[in-house]
C-alpha cells in the first residue's frame, strides 16, 4: 500500500492539473482576502456574521475566518483531485495494472483515499497561507497572537480536509457502484446543495451533522465547543466506515 | 520450484443467465507458451480476468504459483498481464509510466526501466506521452509495464491486435526471447492463429465456454499434417482396406480419423471402396496442415458432437 501511495504521488507530481489547481486555489484565496467577499454553501450560515465581516476592519484572523466560510467552494475545485487520483484509474482502466500488481482491494481503496486526503490538505494549507500572506501584503493587523492564528488555521485546515474527505468517500462508493466518474462528480456538486435544500424544506435538525461546512465555520468562529463538536465528528467517522465497507464490498464483487 | 504455474480446476462463470465458462479445467507448466484459442465470446478473456482476479471467482478453483486462496494476491505479484486493451496513463511519458510501475512494485533497480524500454523497442519513444503512441507502440508499452517486475508468468489477451506486419514479427521475437532467456511462462490468446502457432508450445481450445481440447505443438503437428483427412466409422477396417489398395503412407490419427499423405488419390474411388466394404465415411477433406484448419476441423467435429 505504501508503494501505491508513493506511485500516486509520483504521478501527481507529473500531472499538470495539480499545479493548475494549486494556482487557482491560491488566486481564489488572494481575491477573497483582497476583496473581502466571502460565501459558501451551508445549511446554517451565520448571515449576521457575513454582513459584519464584510464591513469590519479585516485582520489576518478575520481573513482566515472569511476563507473558512468560502471553503465549501473549494470542494467543487477539488473534484479535479477526485478525478486525477481515482477517476483516471477507472476512465483509463489503469486500475487493472494496479490490481494485477498484487495490491489488495482494501489497500487500493485506502491508498486512493489517503492520497486524496493529503492532496486536499496541501491545497487547503496553500489556500490559508496565501490568504495570510495577502493580508500581510495589504498591511493588515494580525488580530490575535501568531500562535493562535496558526493553530486556528491548522485546525481549520484539518477539519476542512476531513469533511471534504467524508464527501469524497461517499463519491468513491458512487464510483464503485456505477463506474461513472460523471455520476460521482455530480454527487460531489449536489451533496452540499441537497443538504441545504432539504434542510430548508424539512427543517430536520439532524441534517446539521452532515452539513460539514457549516460546522467548519462554527468551529472557526468558536461558536461550538469541543464537546458540542463530538457528535459531528462521530457522525463523520461513521459515514467514513460505512463508505469504506461499502466500497470494499462492491470492488470485491465487481467485474473490473 | 513449482513446475505447474497455473491450475484451473472446474471453473465456471455466469453473467446472469449467460454461461461464459462451463467447467473449465486445464493447467500450464513452467516454461510453456500456452496459446488459448477460441472465437469471440468463447470465454478467453473471462478466463484471463478470473486468473488475475479482475473478475470474482464463484465456481471452481484457480491455483496460481501454488497459491489458491489467502496468498493469491502475493502470487499475483509474480504475474504480468495485459488484459483486453493495454492501459497506461495517457498524460505520462513511456518512461514515466514505467517509473510509476517500478514504484508500485518497489523496484529499486533504475537500469531495469532502461532495459525494459530497450527490450520492447521503445527507446526512441521513451519521452513520448502514452497518448501520442501508435496502437502498436501502446501494445509494446503495455507489455513493458507487464514485464518490468520480471514476472514468472505473463498473461496476454489479444496482444497482436492492431499490430502491423513488422510489429507482429517483432512481437513474436520478443515473446520467444522472453520465454527462452527469462524462462517466462506465457498464456496468450489471439485471433491470428498463424502467429499463435509460431510462438506457442501448447494450445488450449475453448468453445462456447467449454474447454474442448489441449494439444502440444508436437501432437498438433502430428495430427495436423497435410493430406487427405478421412473420417470413418471403423478405423481398423479402413486401415486394412487402404493397405490392400496400396494407397501409400497414411497415419491413423484417432478412433475416427485417418490422414492419407498422398494428395493425388482418387477420393471418389476410395469412398466407394470403403463404403462397399462396410465402412461408413463421415467426411473426406483436404487438410492443409495449418492451425486454422485444425481449429476449423475441431469446431466441425465439436458441432457434429453437439448435434
Amino acid at each position: 500500500m505504501i508503494n501505491q501511495l508513493r506511485a500516486d504521488f509520483y504521478r501527481q507530481t507529473h500531472t499538470f492539473g495539480h499545479y493548475l489547481l494549486l494556482i487557482l486555489v491560491i488566486l481564489f484565496s488572494v481575491i477573497t482576502v483582497y476583496s473581502k467577499n466571502v460565501g459558501g454553501i451551508m445549511v446554517s450560515a451565520p448571515a449576521d456574521f457575513l454582513g459584519r465581516l464584510a464591513n469590519m476592519q479585516w485582520t489576518l484572523l478575520s481573513g482566515t475566518r472569511g476563507l473558512t466560510i468560502s471553503s465549501s467552494v473549494l470542494m467543487y475545485a477539488f473534484i479535479s483531485i477526485f478525478v486525477m487520483v481515482i477517476g483516471y484509474e477507472f476512465s483509463q482502466q489503469t486500475y487493472k495494472n494496479t490490481l494485477v500488481s498484487g495490491i489488495s482491494r482494501s489497500g487500493f481503496i485506502i491508498a486512493k483515499f489517503v492520497t486524496m486526503l493529503l492532496d486536499i490538505f496541501i491545497q487547503v494549507i496553500a489556500f490559508y497561507l496565501a490568504g495570510i500572506l495577502t493580508g500581510i501584503a495589504l498591511g493588515r493587523k494580525i488580530g490575535t497572537s501568531w500562535g493562535n492564528l496558526f493553530s486556528t488555521t491548522l485546525l481549520t485546515a484539518v477539519i476542512v480536509t476531513f469533511f471534504i474527505g467524508v464527501v469524497f468517500s461517499m463519491a468513491i462508493v458512487i464510483l464503485m457502484l456505477t463506474s461513472s466518474l460523471i455520476g460521482s462528480a455530480i454527487f460531489i456538486v449536489a451533496f452540499p446543495m441537497l443538504i441545504s435544500i432539504l434542510s430548508m424544506i424539512t427543517k430536520w435538525n439532524w441534517l446539521k451533522y452532515i452539513d460539514f461546512f457549516s460546522v467548519t465555520v462554527k468551529i472557526s468562529l468558536k461558536e461550538i465547543t469541543v464537546n458540542q463538536f463530538q457528535p459531528y465528528i462521530w457522525t463523520s467517522f461513521a459515514i467514513l466506515a460505512v463508505c469504506f465497507g461499502l466500497a470494499l464490498t462492491i470492488i470485491k464483487r465487481k467485474e473490473l | 520450484m513449482t513446475t505447474t504455474i497455473l491450475t484451473v480446476d472446474h471453473v465456471s462463470k455466469h453473467f446472469g443467465h449467460f454461461q461464459a465458462l462451463n467447467d473449465v479445467t486445464f493447467s500450464i507448466n513452467r516454461g510453456d507458451i500456452y496459446g488459448l484459442i477460441g472465437e469471440n465470446g468463447a470465454g478467453k478473456t473471462t478466463l484471463m480476468r478470473l486468473i488475475t482476479h479482475l473478475s470474482p471467482l464463484a465456481d471452481g478453483k484457480i491455483t496460481l504459483l501454488g497459491e489458491s486462496a489467502t496468498h493469491y494476491q502475493q502470487a499475483l505479484k509474480h504475474v504480468g498481464a495485459v488484459i483486453e486493451t493495454p492501459a497506461a496513463f495517457k498524460k505520462l511519458t513511456v518512461r514515466q509510466n514505467l517509473k510509476l510501475t517500478a514504484i508500485q512494485h518497489g523496484i529499486q533497480d533504475k537500469h531495469l526501466i532502461d532495459q525494459t524500454i530497450d527490450f520492447v523497442g521503445l527507446s526512441a519513444k521513451q519521452k513520448t506521452k502514452a497518448s501520442h503512441l501508435s496502437l502498436g507502440q501502446r501494445q509494446r508499452l503495455g507489455l513493458a509495464l507487464a514485464l518490468l517486475p520480471q514476472p514468472d508468468f505473463l498473461i496476454l489477451d489479444e496482444p497482436i491486435n492492431g499490430l502491423d506486419p513488422s510489429g507482429i514479427v517483432a512481437f513474436r521475437k520478443l515473446l520467444k526471447q522472453l520465454n527462452q532467456e527469462r524462462n517466462t511462462t506465457i498464456l496468450i490468446s489471439s485471433h491470428i492463429l498463424t502467429e499463435l502457432y509460431q510462438v506457442s508450445t501448447k494450445f488450449g481450445f475453448i468453445h462456447h465456454g467449454k474447454f474442448i481440447k489441449e494439444v502440444t505443438k508436437e501432437t498438433l503437428d502430428k495430427e495436423n499434417e497435410s493430406g487427405i483427412l478421412l473420417g470413418v466409422s471403423d478405423v481398423k477396417l479402413a486401415a486394412q482396406l487402404l493397405d490392400n489398395d496400396n494407397i501409400g503412407s497414411f497415419t491413423v490419427l484417432n478412433d475416427h480419423q485417418i490422414l492419407i499423405h498422398n494428395f493425388s488419390i482418387d477420393t471418389a474411388k476410395l469412398n466407394q471402396t470403403l463404403v462397399t466394404n462396410g465402412v461408413a465415411v463421415t467426411n473426406i477433406t483436404r487438410q492443409e496442415g495449418s492451425l486454422e484448419q485444425y481449429y476449423t476441423n475441431l469446431l466441425q467435429h465439436q458441432g457434429g458432437n453437439q448435434q
